[in-house]
């Protein structure tokens, strides 16, 4: 990861104002500057607000930590809107259009692009201590962040895509985990066959942003695919990785080699369904599923469920996800201050939320600090081999790269044709050279619209 | 009123005239909450809603507060999208099912809770209100886990019987999930149709049904010669009426395919929720979906104020 | 009707039970499904009955998620919007019973003035109201959402309760209008006679003698607005003011969300309409069979 990270901001692909860069490794490789009484997050706004609000989509009751956290150091109301996470856009856009407040909110990398095209999203750039994390933020977080230059965004978190396998199965079958997709597939049938389990694959193939799409770019980036070149034209044409890797995956369906609950599945619930025991792998996707997969309050084979790496040079993606500061705000300052407790360090200059996720929920960070501290190797550990996971992290390429229309504000209207197509294709309606025609005019209809 | 002689009546009426409003204003006056909060809610959004149709409406649009006018262009986009013409026929396969399965089930229920003799019959009298208290939305869900492949109750049920032995994925095969999702649907709405049909059979006398079995008619040739051609107006209310509700079927959708798999449950309020709310929030576009929507279903509402309405109710 | 044989009595009993038997399977799904852990449902995926019972899922939502039970204990993550599930239970009993009272007000009066003074206008509005009886909700909701942000209506409970109210007018006042009708003007005209205004014959007369008629139309209103998600679901987006229906929507998507909890939080929703039914079972049954009511 240290490593990935430290190639990313040399070649400084997105083009980061040089004078920011400047400033932001002064400032943060300067020891002092951290503990000077005048650091950045210790100062209180000049203004004043009655309360502060943020939307985001839901994980539990972090939010609910981190408002109160906020309201006891400085003294102001936190309003939350929180939704499930696909529905996050909608509410999101429901209430920007409605005219509304919004202080803060978030976003996946995958809908940025499109709601900096709407105007919701305010330059960090220039704000108190902006430049600092900039100069912290991994190499995925560089690329989704800092847009057009500019930074747009604090990381949420990161994750990797990593494949799970299933040890009671893999015991009962006498097998190692795969090392090519060929072996995958055999290994499935010989499972199927002996009655080891009836679908020895379960995908993450559920309508969304990264989930059935994210399962495809994974798999078409190991095979040495991308969706689209630099110059953003497509990649899907007959005999393309994209089109090849596709017709793979739907013949998984159609010998019922997957599960059919694969299409319902988002990353939560694949795991849940995981961690019923009755499948041998389940597909690449978030590494962090193993914290309900392997949780014994939650699942009947608790600890069973184990981190894989991908076939070949075991290239994989990852992703960050981010907050940002609206320009709904009531008052730029003090939604700086909340995205910051958010997204970056609280009044005691420590990545409070950071830590509190990856402790609590395994979840990667956009820090490289964070990263390279013990909070991940300690915090992660209790539900999965943690340097198996940090070794697949070095092989990850931000998804960015794999499919490059994700700085589109088209990006957004595309994938949910690619849901739909892709669907069609993996349950038999369609074949994967249909889709991938129907996805190649998709993209000029959604461009004109 | 018998005590007071029809003179001193009158004069005690022409008195309350004068001071009391006058019956048209009257009538205005106590109309005017329901005429108020109608054009509100009702008539404007529904004019406002073809003129939305006409103009570009986005998040920016409606935060700046200017649509510019776009023409026909969302109708052009609208039936050139492939996507919006499966989501009509989705939905009209969607009413054609719903509509006869509940009429085929109205008339036998309806009959079957008519029977004043078998004790079971009453049981079912009271429960088939059940469904309709039950929130579109809670159904959807309890019918999700009724029907999920991975745990479902109704697998289980069919593995305690022993007449599977492997799960069924009723509502995740795209060849399956349209009809899986009529069920739930079906199920809620299903105690109107019974309760007209039950309704009107008890304006049935016997007299005929007696007349005819002397005549030594076969209870099916009863049925079909007698209740079924009384049964006709009310069959026909049931129709125009269950067609019309059926076409705007959105919280079952929701709740157990959102439309999946692919696009084998898009249905046409799906699709104008999905435009207008969803990202990037194309609202002239979802405005003009619902109209065509409001206007298959307006044919239907004409021709039963016009000619059912007044020859039934 | 004629007596059935013996063995056509047997056909007939079959039948009931097929049909009772239908009837209860969602509530059978949704009761067992509330009464069952989570792990439960996924260790064994094809037993009936699960091993154990409990009610913790009722008792994670009764309390707001302050008392966790058994199941939930070990869970860092409950969504915010389980926690404030009571608060969607409060509201919407309020926007129910405010849209009863306001349906039942106004319609009464407009239903009262289309039985009375027959006017050209007035059973015009019996055609409207018909009419407004098809408009789909999606296409009023576009149309509303643009109009309540402009009118400040947005998240507000009054907002739901007026938006509800107009949709739901029509459908009170075919169903009071027939029954105004139906009774005696010469009662009104007594009243007239002993010194009563026509608004007052109407209020002191007419309105007490419809008490049947209102309890029907009170029962569907509070029904269907207890039940809506469309209106609520897009005029209001924050917390503090959602629906119950509103809230088990968010819970659709959101994979955090124990399945079995979302069941528990369903039958909670449905007891009231279910007991409003029950009780009012043949108040209920004649406003549907008004034949003015959407099914």
């Amino acid at each position: 990861m240290q490593r990935t990270g430290a190639t990313w901001s040399r070649r400084d692909l997105l083009g980061v104002g040089a004078g920011a860069l400047a400033a932001a490794a002064t400032g943060f490789h300067d020891p002092r500057r951290a503990f000077a009484q005048a650091a950045p997050w210790a100062i209180a706004p000049k203004s004043k607000v009655d309360e502060v609000n943020f939307v985001v989509w839901t994980y539990g009751d972090i939010y609910t930590k981190i408002a109160k956290k906020f309201t006891d150091d400085w003294g102001v109301k936190v309003n939350a809107t929180i939704s499930a996470f696909n529905d996050h856009p909608t509410k999101l856009m429901t209430m920007f259009a409605g005219g509304e407040t919004i202080d803060v909110s978030q976003s996946s990398p995958f809908s940025f692009a499109n709601f900096i095209a709407q105007g919701l999203v305010e330059p960090l750039d220039g704000l108190p201590g902006a430049a600092d994390y900039a100069a912290d933020f991994t190499g995925f977080t560089k690329q989704v962040a800092i847009h057009g230059g500019k930074i747009m965004g604090l990381p949420y978190f990161s994750a990797v895509w990593v494949w799970n396998y299933h040890q009671d199965l893999m015991d009962k079958a006498k097998m190692e985990p795969f090392r090519s997709y060929e072996e995958l597939l055999e290994q499935c049938r010989k499972a199927k066959k002996d009655g080891i389990c009836q679908y020895p694959i379960l995908w993450v193939a559920g309508v969304g942003l990264e989930q059935l799409p994210g399962t495809w770019y994974q798999m078409t980036w190991n095979r040495g695919g991308t969706f689209f070149d630099k110059d953003g034209k497509h990649q899907l044409g007959p005999g393309s990785i994209a089109r090849e890797t596709l017709r793979w995956w739907a013949a998984t369906f159609k010998e019922e080699l997957a599960d059919p609950e694969s299409l319902k599945v988002l990353f939560t619930a694949s795991a849940k369904a995981f961690g019923a025991g009755k499948n041998l792998y389940r597909g690449p996707n978030h590494h962090y599923g193993l914290n309900i997969a392997n949780d014994p309050a939650q699942s009947p084979t608790a600890g069973k469920a184990k981190v894989w790496g991908s076939p070949g040079d075991g290239r994989t993606v990852g992703v960050t996800h981010v907050y940002f500061l609206c320009t709904a705000n009531r008052d730029k300052e003090w939604a700086w201050k909340l995205l910051q407790y958010l997204g970056g360090k609280t009044k005691d200059g420590r990545y409070t939320q950071a830590d509190n996720l990856a402790r609590d929920a395994m979840l990667g960070s956009g820090y490289q600090s964070v990263m390279d501290s013990d909070v991940i190797k300690t915090g992660w550990a209790p539900w999965g081999d943690v340097p198996a996971i940090l070794e697949i992290w070095k092989k990850a390429t931000y998804l960015g790269e794999v499919v490059n229309s994700m700085y589109q504000p088209w990006h957004f209207p595309w994938s949910d044709r690619l849901n739909i197509e892709v669907q069609k294709c993996l349950t038999g309606q369609i074949t994967a050279d249909q889709a991938c025609d129907n996805l190649i005019k998709a993209i000029d209809e959604v461009k004109r619209a | 009123m018998a005590i007071r002689s029809e003179p001193v009546a009158a004069e005690a009426l022409r008195r309350r005239g004068r001071r009391e409003l006058a019956p048209g204003r009257l009538g205005l006056v106590m109309n005017l909450p329901t005429l108020l909060t109608m054009a509100l809610v009702l008539a404007y959004p529904i004019g406002y809603a073809a003129w939305l149709s006409f103009h570009r409406v986005g998040p920016a649009q409606l935060r700046r507060g200017e649509f510019p006018w776009t023409g026909l262009d969302n109708y052009v986009r609208l039936f050139n999208d492939p996507l919006f013409i499966l989501s009509l026929k989705n939905t009209f396969i969607f009413v054609a099912i719903v509509v006869v399965v509940e009429i085929v089930l109205a008339v036998a229920i309806g009959l079957l809770i008519n029977q004043q003799r078998i004790w079971t019959s009453r049981i079912t009298r009271v429960l088939i209100l059940l469904p309709y208290a039950i929130p579109p939305i809670a159904n959807g869900l309890i019918w999700s886990f009724l029907y999920s492949f991975q745990f479902g109750f109704l697998n289980r049920i069919l593995f305690t019987l022993g007449v599977i032995d492997q799960p069924i994925n009723w509502a995740g095969h795209p060849e399956t999930a349209l009809y899986a999702v009529t069920v739930p649907y079906i199920w809620r709405t299903l105690p109107f149709a019974v309760l007209l049909v039950h309704a009107a059979l008890q304006g049935i006398g016997t007299e005929l049904h007696e007349a005819a079995a002397v005549d030594g008619a076969s209870t099916w040739q009863r049925f079909r010669h007698i209740t079924l051609p009384l049964l006709l107006p009310i069959i026909v209310v049931i129709l125009v009426l269950r067609t019309s509700f059926a076409f705007t079927v959105f919280e079952e959708i929701r709740a157990i395919t959102q439309g999946g798999p692919g696009d084998a449950t898009w249905v046409a309020a799906w699709y104008s929720y999905k435009k207008a709310f969803e990202p990037p929030n194309d609202i002239g576009l979802g405005a003009a979906s619902a109209w065509v929507l409001a206007l298959i279903v307006g044919a239907l509402a004409i021709v039963y104020v016009k000619t059912i309405y007044r020859r039934v109710v | 009707m004629l007596a059935p044989t013996p063995f056509g009595r047997v056909l007939l009993h079959l039948a009931n039970l097929l049909v009772i038997a239908f009837l209860l399977l969602p509530i059978a799904a949704v009761t067992l499904g509330s009464l069952q852990a989570e792990k439960t449902l996924q260790a064994d995926t094809r037993a009936l009955l699960p091993p154990e019972w409990t009610l913790d899922n009722f008792r994670v939502i009764l309390s707001g998620g302050e008392q966790r039970g058994a199941i939930f204990e070990q869970v860092t993550y409950l969504p915010d919007n389980v926690k404030k599930i009571r608060y969607a239970f409060t509201n919407s009993t309020v926007i129910a019973l405010s849209v009863t009272f306001a349906t039942l007000a106004m319609g009464s009066l407009s239903a009262w003035t289309i039985a009375r003074l027959g006017y050209r206008w007035t059973r015009w509005l019996v055609n409207a109201s018909l009419l407004a009886r098809f408009v789909p909700v999606i296409t009023l909701m576009i149309p509303l959402y643009v109009a309540f942000r402009h009118l400040g209506l947005l998240n507000s409970v009054v907002g739901v309760i007026i938006a509800l109210t107009g949709f739901l007018l029509p459908y009170a006042i075919l169903i009071l209008a027939p029954y105004f009708d139906q009774i005696p003007k010469e009662l009104e005209d007594a009243a007239r006679i002993d010194g009563c205004s026509r608004f007052g014959a109407f209020l002191r007369v007419s309105l007490p003698l419809a008490a049947p008629a209102l309890a029907s139309c009170g029962a569907l209103v509070f029904i269907i607005s207890w039940n809506e998600l469309l209106i609520p679901l897009i005029l209001v987006n924050k917390a503090e003011f959602m629906t119950v229906p509103v809230v088990i929507n968010s819970l659709v998507g959101d994979v955090h969300v124990f399945f079995n909890l979302m069941m528990a939080i369903c039958l909670l929703a449905l007891l009231p309409s279910v007991i409003l039914v029950l009780l009012l079972q043949k108040f209920v049954v004649a406003g549907l069979q008004v034949g003015g009511v959407k099914g």
